[in-house]
């Protein structure tokens, strides 16, 4: 079982609430909007490829075509 | 002992969603869903060890392949279809998740249809004065 991408997902998300609230107490709200996207971006891109090894799996179980 | 596995990993990935999901939930849905694929992949290794046993016995039975195709299918759609209205449950969509699960409903409905088809020629068959002569 590979653990890896649960780490890397939850460090992301807590490194991005750290610099979110860093950089909204700077009153840089506007580059902790981007920030807050660009993590939920990075980590669709990770959950999706996830999800399509998950489809390609059950397909081939499954033989669903 | 595969179960300490699995349990391992749920403690593990619901104890980082409490953190994450505080500050930020969006990317708490995305660790779900991380967490719930990477579990099910795992199962799925055991589970084509099941079909490949029901397959023998099929073989065995010499039972049409086609209807064990069309079964394993229906269970494949099941499966899919459940995760994916889990998900979007968890993030409080409970709407998109009943429309999941009505969609899979009609899908397994059409991959079935063929079977009670054959069910149904087989009974008029055996109806006396009836069936398809």
């Amino acid at each position: 079982m590979n653990m890896l991408q649960i780490f890397q997902i939850a460090g992301i998300g807590i490194v991005v609430a750290i610099f979110y609230s860093i950089l909204k107490e700077a009153k840089r709200e506007e580059l902790a909007q981007l920030l807050a996207i660009s993590g939920v971006a990075l980590v669709t891109l990770m959950v999706l490829r996830l999800i399509s090894d998950l489809f390609n799996e059950v397909r081939s179980v499954f033989s669903l075509y | 002992m595969e179960i300490l596995q699995v349990v391992g990993v749920g403690i593990i990935a619901t104890v980082l969603l409490v953190i994450v999901r505080k500050q930020r939930p969006e990317l708490a849905v995305q660790l779900s869903i991380a967490a719930g694929v990477i579990l099910f992949l795992f199962v799925l290794t055991k589970i084509s060890a099941v079909i490949q046993v029901l397959e023998d016995l099929a073989n065995k039975a010499q039972i049409n392949r086609y209807y064990l195709t069309t079964l394993l299918k229906i269970v494949g759609v099941a499966y899919i279809a459940e995760f994916g209205a889990q998900i979007c449950r968890d993030a409080g969509e409970s709407t998109i998740a009943t429309k999941v699960e009505l969609a899979a409903k009609i899908l397994v409905m059409v991959l079935a249809l063929p079977i009670i088809m054959a069910l149904m020629d087989s009974l008029l068959t055996l109806l006396p004065g009836g069936g398809p002569s």
